[in-house]
């Protein structure tokens, strides 16, 4: 006796192809794609604001570029570059740790410096630039500490980052 | 009556379009940055010396001393003052002005110094950097006569913002 399966087996069934159903699916797709390009930042600056700082906002539409990140949070941590390096405190007219660590980094970079400008230009030196990324409720002396610091070590264009009212 | 043939409509494959719009997807996520971040250009003040006199005309050098009672608007080789306006809401809407007017007579400048006093809070520094630096509307257009009696249109106001960040 043939059991059910191999009877199952024998009849010939005749096959089509499975229909999926992915209306719901594109829907979703559509909503995210919206979402993210609404979203989509062309700027060339990767930033990762350190923790106990809230920027202020502004209804400034400059993009920001890339430069060193200076950040200082409402516990007075410095952070060049996402790295933590030290805390706020004035010696000799100016933040040593900050100071220190700008002249280093200005020694690493004359020659990329160089090279990304146009012979043209390589006579003239162009201000060297710092993102400045502060905390909304700190005072402007810590403000002008770091400012001060930074011309101090050569760089003297200042970026002020702020939160865009869409963000 | 004729009998009307059943069109079958075909099937679009919407296969590429899907790997396409996956892509993209991918990319957008990995690209998005959802801290909608711009930014306020500054610059540290720089001392300059002329050997002789460019323009017959005296510089505006307006300067913004900023305290968190009042706004004081001084113009000038010999910081005159200029407004002195009430540190609030509605002073903001009147420095806006005062800004207007001084842009309207000096057209061809775009620099303003900005002092604040060591106790103010940053976001109301940067709130203080809005007002200054460009109208508020797209609509908005500055005119004024040049140093050669040519007719400027400006959409601008003082967007070189020096900081006075000597300590």
């Amino acid at each position: 006796m043939k059991s059910l399966y191999q009877k199952n087996k024998s009849m010939k069934f005749k096959k089509e192809p499975l229909d999926v159903d992915i209306t719901s699916l594109l829907d979703i797709l559509v909503i995210l794609l919206v979402f993210l390009l609404r979203s989509y930042n062309a700027t060339d600056l990767k930033l990762e604001v350190a923790k106990n700082i809230e920027l202020p906002n502004s209804k400034s539409e400059d993009l920001g570029s890339h430069a060193i990140i200076i950040q200082l949070n409402q516990k007075d941590e410095i952070y060049i570059n996402q790295k933590m390096i030290g805390t706020f405190s004035i010696s000799d007219g100016k933040i040593l740790s900050l100071f220190s660590q700008l002249i280093t980094m200005k020694a690493e970079t004359p020659e990329a410096y160089s090279k990304a400008r146009s012979p043209a230009q390589q006579d003239s030196p162009t201000p060297r630039k710092v993102n400045l990324v502060f905390h909304k409720e700190l005072t402007y002396d810590k403000i002008q500490a770091v400012l001060h610091t930074a011309t101090l070590a050569g760089y003297s264009k200042f970026k002020f980052i702020v939160q865009g009212n869409g963000g | 009556m004729k009998k009307m043939k059943k069109r079958k409509i075909p099937k679009l494959n919407l296969i590429p379009i899907m790997d396409a719009v996956f892509i993209f997807i991918f990319f957008l996520l990995l690209s998005a940055q959802f801290l909608d971040i711009h930014e306020i250009i500054a610059e540290a003040p720089a001392v300059a010396t002329f050997n002789e006199q460019i323009n017959k005309k005296e510089p505006l050098n307006l300067v913004i001393e900023i305290s968190k009672g009042e706004i004081l608007v001084k113009t000038g080789l010999d910081a005159k003052l200029f407004k002195k306006i009430e540190n609030g809401e509605r002073g903001l809407d009147q420095l806006y002005i005062a800004m207007i007017d001084l842009k309207s007579k000096n057209i061809e400048e775009n620099s303003v110094i900005i002092r604040p006093k060591k106790s103010l809070p940053y976001t109301q520094i940067v709130t203080i950097m809005e007002m200054v630096r460009r109208v508020r509307t797209e609509k908005e257009e500055i005119t004024g006569t040049g140093s050669k009696g040519q007719i400027i249109k400006s959409k601008t106001l003082f967007d070189k913002i020096i900081f006075d960040s000597v300590m």
